[in-house]
């Protein structure tokens, strides 16, 4: 296997260890609030990533000791993906507090910390002006925001006009968007509602994920916004070609709904969204993957992650083997420094 | 020559064989077309598909809908055809349906006389006084 020199992963997480991590970072009213109603930090991960299993971790697994000592080992650059689970506060002003908190705990403890970290900032995305006014404060003088983290469970699909502020705030700002698994109870897990488990969840992400990526395209989406950027965080990669197949097929009959779509959507594709590499939803045999990735169109969406601290069972650096070099390397590193600009 | 022009009143969309070759000859509002009668995704035809006109769009949400100018929507699968041109519209420059010149001409042309007279109706009795349709197979615009 060849493995390039330059390592960039898209997706490491980091956790809010407790409340009181983020006292610094809320004003005193929300502060007090917060330990009136012996506030918890929402079980985001945790439910995400169920325990007992290779997913579950604990708060250690996510602390800078650890990330720092066996996920940014051998890594020039990370991109930090703190799942807080914002969308589980329905109040909106506390939910508000909690995202500027967040970002700014981010910000502090992680990337004043460490040159080679970035980060998502975390937004509050089923309240627009609030997401649209934390985009603006955090990432007012910070390069080291890339990126606004909304989870792949949502209200509606993300192309929705109601997102549509959100988006144009993370373009006005050089942000990319990011979608990622996961998302907390009460929101749909899957594009047909709810259902009975994790197992369910996990297994059918990718349904969710077309979802939301079609909701992009159809709705014009990338056409006003022609510098918007999507990232699938934790989508899984090999459902990609047969979707857009499909889609793109249908196109041919159906844009006179849609004129606004004005390519074909792969089109859009291939400009406006990539994928992070974990987990790696491949086929065991090489040759299988091989044809997997021929049919993505090569390397040119995939950018490597490695999901740390969670254990999906398969290793998204298999990918370096698959491709020559230079293409490894576009996988590993240069995709995600062109996409995430980290110059 | 494929008939009275009669047989093919605006609006109508009509299914012809000339020389074995399967044609469609659409009147929109007088005007006549011809294309070849075979979609080339999978083979509809398309003399049975809906004339439609041309949307498109600025911005979404927004219909820039010309009513005017018309395409045909093969039965099949919705693929939208331009009858001025026989170009796809979702890729013009590679995928086309093949388009023929389509005149209409007066029977007593058709009959070889050279400029007739009034009193050549003598010679082509009853369809001297009617036009015909006329697809020139060898043209293609």
């Amino acid at each position: 296997m060849n493995v390039p020199l330059r390592i960039v992963d898209c997706d490491v997480h980091c956790a809010v260890p407790s409340a009181a991590a983020l006292a610094p970072y809320l004003p005193d009213f929300w502060r007090d609030f917060l330990a009136e109603i012996e506030f918890t930090v929402p079980q985001a991960v945790r439910h995400a990533y169920p325990s007992p299993g290779p997913l579950a971790t604990d708060a250690d697994a996510t602390g800078y000791e650890r990330v720092s000592r066996e996920a940014l080992a051998g890594v020039e650059a990370a991109i930090l993906n703190c799942l807080f689970g914002i969308e589980s506060q329905r109040n909106p002003f506390l939910a508000a507090a909690l995202a500027t908190a967040v970002n700014d705990w981010l910000k502090e403890e992680w990337l004043e910390r460490d040159a080679r970290l970035r980060a998502s900032l975390v937004v509050v995305p089923h309240d627009t002006e609030a997401a649209v006014a934390e985009i603006e404060r955090a990432a007012a003088g910070c390069d080291r925001l890339v990126q606004v983290l909304v989870p792949a469970r949502a209200w509606e699909p993300y192309g929705n006009r109601r997102y549509w502020p959100i988006w144009r705030a993370a373009v006005e700002h050089g942000l990319a968007v990011g979608v990622h698994f996961g998302g907390l109870a009460g929101l749909t897990p899957t594009p047909v509602g709810g259902l009975g488990g994790y197992a369910e969840e996990y297994a059918a992400a990718g349904g969710l994920f077309q979802s939301h990526l079609l909701s992009f395209v159809a709705e014009g989406v990338f056409d006003v916004f022609p510098d918007l950027r999507v990232t699938l965080v934790e989508s899984g990669v090999t459902w990609l070609p047969t979707f857009l197949w499909k889609v793109d097929t249908d196109w041919k009959g159906h844009r006179r709904e849609i004129p606004w779509v004005r390519e074909r959507p792969s089109e859009y594709v291939r400009r406006h969204v990539r994928l992070t590499t974990q987990p790696l939803d491949a086929p065991a045999d090489d040759g299988d993957l091989d044809d997997v990735l021929r049919q993505l169109g090569g390397s040119e969406l995939l950018l490597f992650a490695s999901d740390f601290p969670h254990d999906h069972g398969c290793d998204a650096r298999r990918l370096f083997g698959r491709f020559p070099a230079a293409e490894a390397e576009r996988v590993a590193w240069a995709n995600a420094s062109e996409w995430y600009r980290l110059g | 020559m494929i008939g009275p022009l009669a047989l093919f009143p605006p609006g109508s969309r009509r299914r012809v064989e000339v020389e074995g070759r399967q044609i469609a000859v659409f009147n929109v509002d007088g005007a006549l077309h011809a294309l070849v009668d075979t979609c080339p995704h999978r083979g509809g035809s398309l003399a049975g598909g809906t004339v439609v006109g041309r949307v498109t769009s600025r911005f979404p949400g927004c219909f820039d809908y010309e009513p005017g100018a018309k395409l045909v929507k093969c039965p099949w699968h919705g693929w939208e055809f331009e009858l001025a041109t026989g170009q796809s519209w979702f890729d013009p420059e590679r995928l086309r349906v093949r388009r023929y010149r389509v005149d209409v001409e007066s029977g007593a042309r058709l009959a070889g006389e050279p400029v007739p007279g009034p009193y050549i109706a003598e010679t082509v009795p009853v369809t001297v006084e009617d036009t015909y349709v006329v697809v020139e197979l060898g043209g293609k615009s």
